[in-house]
């Protein structure tokens, strides 16, 4: 018997992530600007599509603060 | 999630161990499982959810308690536990789940309570008990399972049901957004939500921590700056200090080179003064003594005793002078001897004269006569006359004869001891001969003055020391805590951090609602498709799915229509569980109990053709007799992998589940 695993539809998220950056990003603070970008979001969406049933919430933020921090660390 | 098999033994109508293989082959999803009402489908439905969950449920989705669920035969036989196991993959994973349940007996013998024992094997590795229920929702969520694991007696209903705030249409509208993969982008904005608050609150701690930086770096520069006096202070009088050892040193070096010099003025100066004081002493000895003569003499002894002392100091002063004009007369009369042997005077060596050769033979002569007349004892004698001194000494012996013998022998002592410093001293002023006694003291001095310089210097090194280490102890203290305060950098990081967050934060509280509204197309799109691939009108335009994921049907022009029809609204149902399973982020098996119940032949036909085409896996329990048209038959079974029958068995009580034999 095959089995699938669709998750969250990836696309259809990354989508609505990206077109919510075009329209909030003018909005956002200075200093985060530098980083609001497909590359930041689609790292959100793929935590969000990745976790499992054991990630527990800290080990998501965790995963965020992560991925947050590693870019900033690029960029400087 | 796919099943794979079920296997119970006296659970609800199911007498004994019933099998039931779910596997299905490619190209044939279905599983069809017929059977007469009340005989057992909803049973092996709920048997199915009972060893998922742990719940049983009836038909108006009230919870039935386990120990009801054992078989009244199997009870009644004596037999007091039910089992179901059940074998289903999962992402290439592998479960067997095996709930056991034993009911226990009053005294009556009437069921009175239940112990319910789970075991979960995934991969044949066993899972904790605790974990089992996490790992089954894993695999399929309790709160989305009433799409998949779907009892259209209730679903049928499924328009009204989420039309209100009830609870049941809270867990409605939750399961869908589940099956729809909303909660995990919402998890995600939650997260960052609180990455925020995090963030500032590490912030604020950081601004406190920050503050406590700055009064440390002001304490550590107070800290240094004490520090640096007290080294500069300490070097300062380390210097002086040097410079004073320096000269001490010096003083030192020419003291002991004429160390020699300044112990023997040391020496003679004691000396000198001892002698001063013996001499001062004897005369105070000799004082007392007259005194203590005075005192203890008896006077009329004692003016004989001097009398006789007086006297024999004459006689002494006599004799000495007898004897000396003696020794002269002696003299003369040798000489005059000699003249006139010679017959040159004595004095003058010239040849004597006959007159002189007569004076000198009578002056030979008068000399002789005065000799022997000088040469006779004196009388008294002197020694009579000490004897007679001592002898009135002795009969006058002072009534303080003992106290001046003392003071005598005192005297003596003292005595005896001055030759003996006369000449210790007479050596020391030979040996410091060219030596400046003045000089010596004066570099004494000095060297005593430099010693009081250096203890006073020390003093202050010490002091200075003190503070030096105090302000090191300090320093280091402060220095730590400085270290261990969070860098500036690390600050802003966290700030950046923050504002990173809620940007994103806000953002995907926006592709939250994009998405939502996204999904809420696609499932309306797919339910409108699926709606339409049902029905054989063409009235009706689509689904419209509202804020509750209700499903309304407009017709052509646009409008809701209110269709009060039974079987249309189970269509709505089997449309909307068939376009969640297309549009969910996993893909499950779908079992559907009782799905035709209120659908005419041409719906059945069209959703028995649409499971065939679609579905990856459908077990159906449909109802015996209800007929699948000749002109789809034929084609339909090509896709059932197995057709089970529940029969009746041998009592109204059992019921017992078979392959059917294909005719």
């Amino acid at each position: 018997m095959s089995s699938e695993s669709k998750e969250l539809p990836l696309e259809k998220a990354q989508q609505a992530a990206i077109k919510s950056l075009s329209s909030k990003k003018d909005d956002a603070s200075e200093t985060a600007k530098p980083y609001l970008d497909q590359e930041m979001l689609i790292g959100l969406i793929d935590i969000a599509s990745q976790s499992k049933f054991d990630d527990s919430p800290l080990v998501m933020k965790q995963k965020i603060r992560k991925l947050i921090k590693s870019r900033i660390r690029k960029e400087d | 999630m796919y099943l794979e098999k079920i296997v119970m033994t006296d659970f609800m109508p199911y007498i004994g161990t019933q099998e039931v293989d779910f596997s299905v082959t490619p190209g044939a999803p279905i599983i069809l499982i017929e059977g007469e009402n009340n005989r057992g489908k909803s049973s092996l439905f709920t048997a199915i959810r009972w060893c998922l969950y742990g719940r049983a449920l009836d038909r108006s989705s009230k919870a039935v308690q386990d120990q009801f669920l054992l078989n009244d035969n199997a009870f009644d036989l004596g037999r007091d536990s039910f089992e179901v196991q059940l074998s289903f993959s999962n992402n290439n994973d592998n479960y067997l789940l095996t709930r056991t349940c034993t009911v226990k007996r009053d005294t009556k013998g009437k069921r009175s309570g239940s112990a319910v024992r789970t075991f979960l094997h995934r991969n044949r590795d066993a899972i904790s008990t605790e974990d089992i229920p996490r790992y089954i929702n894993e695999v399929l969520d309790e709160s989305i399972s009433m799409f998949f694991l779907a009892d259209m007696e209730i679903l049928k209903n499924y328009e009204t049901l989420v039309e209100d705030d009830s609870k049941a249409a809270i867990e409605v509208k939750s399961a869908i957004e589940d099956i729809l993969g909303i909660p995990s982008l919402i998890s995600v904005r939650d997260a960052l939500k609180e990455i925020v608050d995090d963030t500032y609150k590490e912030i604020q701690k950081k601004k406190k921590e920050n503050s406590e930086k700055s009064e440390l770096e002001q304490k550590i520069a107070e800290q240094t700056s004490k520090k640096s006096n007290a080294k500069t202070q300490y070097e300062t009088a380390s210097a002086s200090m040097a410079e004073k050892k320096r000269e001490q040193d010096e003083l030192t070096s020419k003291l002991a080179k004429i160390a020699d010099a300044s112990e023997l003025i040391e020496r003679e100066k004691t000396l000198i003064e001892k002698n001063e004081n013996d001499l001062k002493s004897i005369d105070k000895l000799r004082k007392e003594i007259q005194v203590a003569l005075h005192e203890s003499w008896w006077a009329p002894v004692s003016t004989q005793v001097e009398l006789k002392v007086n006297q024999t100091q004459d006689q002494t002063k006599l004799a000495s002078q007898r004897h000396q004009s003696l020794s002269e007369k002696k003299f003369k009369l040798t000489s005059l001897e000699n003249s006139l042997v010679t017959n040159k005077c004595s004095e003058c060596q010239q040849d004597l004269p006959i007159p002189s050769r007569e004076e000198t033979k009578i002056s030979i002569e008068v000399l002789q006569a005065e000799i022997v007349e000088m040469s006779k004892p004196l009388i008294p004698s002197l020694e009579s006359l000490v004897d007679e001194s001592r002898r009135l000494s002795l009969f006058s012996m002072p009534r303080k004869a003992e106290v001046i013998r003392s003071l005598e022998r005192q005297i003596r002592i003292l005595q005896n001891d001055a030759p003996k410093r006369r000449q210790e001293i007479k050596e020391i002023s030979l040996a410091l001969q060219g030596v400046n006694k003045d000089e010596v003291k004066n570099l004494e001095l000095q060297r005593q003055n430099k010693d009081r310089e250096i203890g006073a210097v020390a003093m202050l090194i010490r002091s200075e020391s003190t503070k030096l280490a105090n302000a090191e102890k300090e320093l280091t203290v402060l220095n730590r805590k400085f270290l261990d305060a969070p860098k500036s950098a690390g600050d802003m990081e966290i700030s950046t951090e923050m504002a990173i967050a809620s940007s994103l934060q806000e953002i995907m509280e926006d592709t939250v609602s994009r998405f939502r509204i996204e999904m809420k197309k696609t499932v309306e799109k797919n339910a409108t498709e699926i709606f339409a691939s049902l029905g054989s009108e063409n009235v009706f335009k689509q689904l419209q799915i509202n804020e509750n994921y209700g499903l309304r049907l407009v017709d052509n022009k646009g409008q809701v229509f209110d269709h009060k029809s039974a079987g249309t609204a189970q269509v709505i149902a089997i449309s909307l569980i068939l376009a969640l399973a297309k549009s969910a982020a996993r893909s499950n098996a779908l079992v559907l109990d009782t799905p035709f119940a209120r659908l005419d032949d041409t719906h059945r036909d069209n959703v028995l053709k649409l499971l065939s085409r679609d579905s990856k896996q459908s077990i159906l329990l449909i109802q015996s007799g209800e007929k699948i048209s000749k002109e789809i038959e034929p084609e339909f079974r090509k896709h059932v992998s197995r057709t089970y029958k529940i029969s009746i068995g041998t009592d109204p009580k059992e019921s017992t589940i078979a392959l059917k034999k294909q005719v």
